[in-house]
């Protein structure tokens, strides 16, 4: 694979509804988002007019947590939450997938860890508009050296960290219009450096009770567009039922589990607005279930 | 816009010759400019003279640049060592871009283990530096401070 193809998608974002979508899909603690939001403002009103020195600031947030949170959506939908106070009103969001940079070929790793990010991440961005570049799953590319061991891991991959730390410690002194959001499951699997380089480590936290209520909710009135009878349903106490079963849930799995609700019975297959609050608990309950095996199976 | 020189090293020339070579081009491209004096050029890079001929020797200056940066001159200048140097392509007349600049700055490397030297040596002279330059955009909207709307930051704020 190219480093080129290593960029998912490299797209110019305005403050539209369809991506203000993402950012407002994910159901976390305000003070969540507005801390995400307020560390991209803070690193382009900054960086560009004080060095680096003084400020110390790299243009790194990562967000990390639990799987399904939002982490992904919510830094994809950084751009867009951006774009209203930007000048021009544009923000450009370049999607990184980290695991196509890695390579079996001996320096391969590093030379294409270098190239994404110190030049060709940088020259996709040459017109200096505000930039957010995602970086999903960022513990596959910035390992944490102290943790693999090189009998078990190729040199490539404590020189690819090595790689990713210098672009980082480039970008951050020459393109302050550049904004690096990192997710990530696994802060343990992060080397330390990486995380010492980050201007903000974020916890997106599993949904509480009242996130989840509001995730189902939410889902069910989307659908009502569709099939009006779930109307009732979504203003129900059976979702605060719902809710309350859930807890735990990570939101991902709380928005599913209203299809699963629906797909248990062919009935509501055919007719989504005969959902019941029993189809919902019951589906829920299934979820919850596969989720404490799979725990006990990890 | 981001410009760059490579300058034929070893075996071609000598590490003195080389940094003599940098300095003309340095100092040809900062003469353009009538608020500036070539002189002061030249005696930036006496300056940095030492460090530089070390920076060719061992080869830094083939993956670590200089930079000159003078008005719309945002110019990178390394060099090619090795069978490379023996069919590199020179440029040596002055970067364009110069003429209406009123300042310049000589960014110098400082890879490992120079960083210290290169920064005693930075600090020996107000045209040098031993900062990574910010790059061509990045000073554009420096100079603007444009990246933020801040009356829609402002707004959004008194709306709270």
């Amino acid at each position: 694979m190219k480093v080129q193809e290593c960029v998912v998608a490299d797209q110019v974002i305005r403050d539209m509804p369809e991506e203000r979508a993402l950012w407002e899909a994910i159901v976390v603690p305000s003070e969540v988002k507005e801390r995400i939001r307020n560390h991209g403002l803070l690193s382009m009103i900054v960086r560009p007019q004080v060095p680096f020195a003084v400020t110390g600031l790299h243009g790194l947030c990562t967000l990390y947590g639990p799987p399904g949170t939002g982490k992904t959506t919510l830094a994809r939908g950084l751009p867009a939450e951006l774009a209203k106070f930007v000048s021009g009103g544009e923000v450009r969001r370049i999607e990184i997938n980290p695991h196509g940079l890695m390579s079996a070929e001996h320096g391969q790793s590093q030379q294409r860890v270098s190239e994404l990010l110190a030049e060709h991440v940088p020259a996709l961005a040459a017109d200096g508009r505000p930039t957010v570049v995602v970086l999903d799953e960022i513990e596959s590319m910035a390992v944490a050296r102290s943790e693999a061991s090189l009998a078990a891991n190729p040199a490539d991959v404590h020189r690819a960290t090595d790689a990713v730390l210098t672009a980082l410690d480039d970008n951050a002194r020459r393109h302050p219009h550049l904004f690096f959001v990192a997710t990530s499951n696994f802060t343990s699997a992060l080397d330390g450096a990486f995380l010492s380089r980050s201007d903000a480590a974020i916890l997106v936290p599993l949904p509480t009770r009242e996130a989840l209520r509001e995730i189902i909710a939410s889902t069910l009135v989307a659908l009502a567009d569709a099939f009006p009878g779930l109307r009732d349903l979504a203003g129900s106490p059976d979702v605060d039922q719902a809710a309350d079963m859930a807890v735990g849930m990570d939101g991902r799995r709380a928005r599913k589990v209203v299809f699963e609700a629906l797909s248990r019975r062919l009935e509501t297959v055919l007719d989504p607005a005969q959902l019941t609050g029993q189809d919902l608990a019951v589906a829920v309950a299934a979820a919850i279930e596969i989720g404490s095996s799979d725990t006990q199976g990890a | 816009m981001l410009r760059s020189r490579t300058i034929a090293a070893a075996p071609v020339r000598s590490a003195s010759v080389t940094w003599q070579v940098i300095t003309d081009l340095v100092a040809d491209t900062v003469a353009a400019s009538a608020a500036l004096a070539r002189s002061d050029a030249e005696q930036a890079m006496e300056v940095a003279a030492p460090i530089g001929r070390m920076l060719i020797a061992g080869g830094h200056l083939d993956r670590c640049p200089l930079t000159l940066v003078a008005g719309l001159v945002h110019c990178e200048i390394g060099t090619v060592s090795g069978t490379a140097a023996l069919s590199a392509e020179e440029n040596l007349s002055p970067i364009p871009g110069a003429a209406s600049a009123t300042t310049f700055t000589i960014h110098l490397p400082a890879p490992d283990p120079f960083a210290v030297v290169v920064a005693e040596v930075a600090a020996g002279h107000p045209r040098l530096s031993d900062v990574l330059p910010l790059a061509p955009e990045a000073r554009s909207a420096a100079g603007t401070g444009s990246l933020v709307d801040m009356n829609a930051l402002r707004k959004e704020v008194a709306g709270r």
